[in-house]
């Protein structure tokens, strides 16, 4: 499996590369003469005319782009399916969907959830009004809220991201449709293809018995992988330069912590970021430092054809040392291991924490905003002893599908929303940059700005959710080499679209999109959980103590409350409470693969 | 009137016996009447969701309901005793909650003793509000300003380092965590729990106050030889019903404070059920530890009831 990553991670890279050049040829036009923006924009759209004829007369003032400002551009719609738009006057099909929402899901005066640009466009256009049967913020309220929705026999038609656990219940319970023949019947070409590019792996999650029942939720690729971060401002007043291995690392950080040069009371600068999430996690996580070893907590590893839980492996004892004495010298906060994943951006938005394994949107804009004079860097990820430079990677299909219920009307109209939204917001050559006055607006002077709006939250399904919105992994990583490419053009001579794609008063979202483009280029690093499916009989069972053992043993060993010792013992204990048996499963599930 | 009607039909019992009834209801429906919404509120919400409890002998799936999951048996009770951190977590438990309800019981008293002699009332009334103000403040709230407070760059360890000495690792040793514990628990309730000691202490006849000044009896002696025999059979009720606690350490207080590090002194019923049973969906089972923690509650509470009749005369029933 981690062959086929690699080689999809390959193709990505040659596919990017061509998507790459044909953006530059279609921002040519508009970027180099400004006046002519209207005319590239219908370049673009010749492949799709019979849409954009009617289209843009039954949106009216909902149509996204902005073809009437001077220095507007146009959107191009992707094609309807036969039959479609409606013809007017005809009810709107009501479809029910569960959604997630948060602090940054906000809408403009008179908008909400059910109804705003999006949500009016969709209506338009296919006839289908969403209705939202509820949402939810947290974690504990969604597993609660689904559970009450199975319990009252209550379910929505459409369900965003259900969690792992409850899923296995839905299908036990014979709640969910199956979606197999669906997938193959209506989904649009281009978006089969993509998924084919990755094997089984965007259905481990969601399929039962060879039955799919639900579409995974896509995460772009190395979306989550980290490389170190640092505070190039401190580092030049100190006259430190970034560190290319662990040795460095650890020399740098303690300079750092010597010269309390952080923005918080004396002696509370921070060496290197890290938390209680010891493992892989998604923001000061301390993963490259195990990955050099081989090993990397909580992960799976294919040693010879078997595979192997890496957290009792004798490899984790080198690195545990090394953080230990890490720990001892003072290279991490003391008591970084009361800290969540989350509390630990505040470390580094206080500018009291200069150093720190994020991923490519790591360089936390806050810090610049609470402190103009931030100025971030990244480097490749510190070489371990032996010149190795290794890091977490994760799969970009994730557990919690989006899950139709057993027996809905409308699986279909589903499917040919997603295939509209995927064709609109995944070729970049359409321009969409969602709504005039929600998403953006132009100000007095001509130039144009982004709202806190964005438009993603509007939309439902595997596209244009919070968090996800894609169907192509590699999405994300196109765009950028998209946009970089106008980075080129003077700003002067840049259109709306080109402004706001890169519009970053900071620096800090260009640096994020160098980050990402490196991480890519460097995706020999990633280290794979080799074991990607749903949890094990034993693993539902036992993980949890399992994983309190391992928690207490690795982090007491690294504050120095428990001898090295320890980890032999955890060993032992970790195989006779039950681990031995999951290893055992896991074998099983692999030889079914390969 | 049943007397009369007695010598008017001696053979007919029944009627008398009704119209006994219906007298007495004459007199008394009030009363009824007032009880039925209680009874529908107890019956609804506490006896009506019992029938619960039996998710424990199945392996629950809300989507099949109580009817059609499939029953397990004893299945999770024996997963849970048979799982050695069981007996930990159980011990942690019983620790944390028996040292909580005796320092809490002792301060409580104390305070009650001292504030009861208070001359000013000013005062008193002040020192009352001050205490009793962190109880209505929740633990999610106390613990972000308690973590901030322990760690390592925190307040206390500001003062042992301005002493002269070495920092604690409050919140990562397991030697300090169920102290840390303990005294936020008392900090937070102590003023709080005052309040029925306080009232028992106005109970006290204040002829026995003045009979023991007259007889010589200084202050410290009065509170030996009147306050404390006053309030005495106070303090052994409390302390008995206190016993149906002793397995409830305080879910949200430890889980606020508690880490890795320190699993093994902090980890308690509750957390673990949390941790096993609701983040990893497996109802059943932390069904079964929280029937258990209520089976060995009402024991407790039975003996506890035994012994507040006997040493202290209350009774319900």
């Amino acid at each position: 499996m981690t062959k086929r990553t690699i080689l999809s991670r390959r193709h990505f890279l040659k596919l990017s590369g061509t998507v790459g050049t044909t953006a530059l040829v279609a921002a040519c036009a508009p970027g180099g003469a400004p006046g002519t923006t209207q005319g590239g924009g219908g370049e673009t759209g010749e492949m799709s005319q019979s849409a954009t004829r009617s289209i843009p007369e039954l949106l009216g003032a909902d149509m996204p782009g902005s073809p009437d400002h001077p220095n507007g551009w146009t959107t191009v719609l992707p094609d309807l399916h036969e039959g479609l738009p409606p013809a007017p006057g005809q009810e709107p099909i009501e479809i029910s969907v569960t959604r997630r929402v948060d602090s940054q899901t906000a809408f403009g005066e008179g908008d909400s959830l059910e109804n705003n640009p999006w949500s009016r466009m969709i209506e338009k256009l296919f006839g289908i009004k969403l209705t939202v049967a509820w949402s939810w913020s947290s974690g504990d309220e969604q597993t609660t809220k689904y559970n009450l929705a199975m319990a009252s026999g209550d379910m929505p038609d459409y369900l965003e991201t259900v969690p792992s656990s409850i899923f296995l219940k839905m299908i036990e319970a014979n709640l969910l449709e199956d979606i197999t023949d669906a997938f193959t019947m209506y989904a649009s070409q281009r978006w089969q293809d993509i998924w084919a590019e990755y094997g089984d792996l965007p259905w481990i999650y969601s399929s039962v018995n060879g039955r799919k029942y639900g579409l995974p939720f896509v995460s772009q690729l190395a979306q989550n992988d980290h490389i170190l971060w640092y505070r190039k401002d401190w580092f030049d007043k100190l006259g430190l330069s970034a560190p290319q291995t662990l040795d460095e690392l650890r020399d740098t950080a303690l300079a750092v912590v010597e010269a309390d040069i952080g923005k918080g009371a004396p002696g509370t600068t921070v060496g290197l970021l890290a938390n209680s999430s010891y493992g892989a996690n998604w923001f000061g996580s301390i993963d490259p430092i195990w990955a050099p070893y081989g090993v990397m907590p909580h992960q799976w590893s294919d040693l010879g054809g078997e595979l192997v839980f890496d957290s009792i492996r004798d490899e984790m004892k080198e690195p545990l040392e090394l953080l230990s004495q890490w720990y001892q010298d003072g290279v991490f906060r003391k008591d970084f291991f009361t800290f969540s994943t989350s509390d630990s951006i505040q470390d580094v938005a206080s500018s009291q924490c200069g150093i720190h394994y994020t991923p490519s949107w790591g360089a936390w804009l806050d810090t610049v905003r609470n402190d103009p004079e931030t100025v971030w860097a990244f480097t490749d990820n510190p070489a371990g002893p032996n010149g190795a430079r290794g890091r977490s990677s994760a799969s970009s299909f994730y557990p919690s599908p989006f899950c139709f219920r057993k027996g809905m009307e409308h699986v279909e109209e589903i499917f040919q929303i997603t295939n509209f939204m995927q064709e609109l917001s995944e070729e970049h050559e359409r321009r969409f940059h969602g709504w005039e006055g929600f998403d953006y607006e132009f100000q007095e002077d001509g130039s144009v700005a982004t709202t806190n709006f964005f438009w993603k939250f509007a939309a439902i399904g595997p596209v244009g959710t919070r968090g996800s919105g894609n169907i192509d992994p590699a999405n994300r990583a196109n765009e950028v080499r998209y946009q970089l490419e106008w980075a080129d053009i003077p700003a002067e001579e840049r259109d709306a679209y080109q402004t706001l794609s890169l519009e970053d008063p900071t620096g800090v979202t260009i640096t994020g999109k160098e980050a990402l483009l490196f991480i890519l280029d460097t995706a020999e690093q990633g280290k794979i959980n080799a074991f990607q499916s749903l949890p094990t009989p034993t693993m539902i069972e036992r993980n949890s103590d399992l994983n309190k053992l391992q928690d207490e043993t690795i982090l007491g060993i690294i504050i120095g409350d428990k001898p090295m010792s320890a980890f032999d013992e955890f060993v032992g204990q970790w195989k006779s409470q039950g681990g031995d048996q999951i290893t055992q499963e896991v074998n099983e599930w692999w030889a079914t693969r390969s | 009137m049943a007397v009369v009607q007695a010598e008017v039909a001696p053979a007919d019992e029944a009627a008398v016996k009704r119209g006994k009834i219906r007298n007495y209801l004459s007199r008394s429906w009030p009363l009824y009447v007032m009880m039925v919404l209680p009874v529908i509120q107890l019956a609804l919400f506490h006896y009506y969701p019992m029938y619960g409890v039996v998710i424990a002998f199945q392996d629950f799936n809300p989507g099949l309901g109580f009817g059609g999951s499939p029953w397990v048996g004893l299945k999770h009770f024996e997963f849970i005793f048979a799982n050695p951190d069981f007996k930990s977590v159980l011990s942690n438990s019983f620790i944390i909650a028996v040292s909580k309800i005796v320092t809490l019981q002792f301060m409580a008293v104390s305070l009650a003793l001292l504030l009861n002699e208070m001359r000013s009332l000013i005062f008193k009334r002040t020192v009352q509000t001050v205490i009793y103000l962190p109880h209505f403040l929740s633990w999610i709230v106390l613990g972000g300003i308690l973590l901030d407070l322990l760690s390592t760059s925190g307040m206390i360890n500001r003062a042992i380092e301005f002493v002269g000495l070495d920092q604690i690792l409050f919140l990562g040793s397991n030697a300090w965590f169920r102290p840390i514990i303990v005294i936020t628990n008392l900090w937070k309730e102590a003023g709080w729990a005052t309040i029925i000691f306080l009232a028992a202490l106005t109970g006290i006849d204040p002829v026995l106050h003045e009979a023991a000044a007259i007889d010589g009896a200084n202050r410290w002696q009065r509170i030996r030889h009147v306050n404390i025999p006053g309030i005495l059979s106070m303090v052994i009720l409390i302390a008995c019903l206190n016993l149906g606690n002793v397995l409830q350490a305080g879910f949200e207080q430890v889980l606020t404070l508690y880490n890795p590090t320190v699993y093994e002194t902090g980890d308690i019923i509750d957390t673990y059920v949390y941790r096993a049973g609701l983040i990893s969906a497996r109802y059943s089972m932390g069904a079964a530890v929280g029937l258990f923690q209520s089976a060995m509650g009402f024991v407790l509470i039975v003996v506890a009831y035994r012994l507040a009749s006997r040493y202290a005369g209350y009774r319900i029933f």
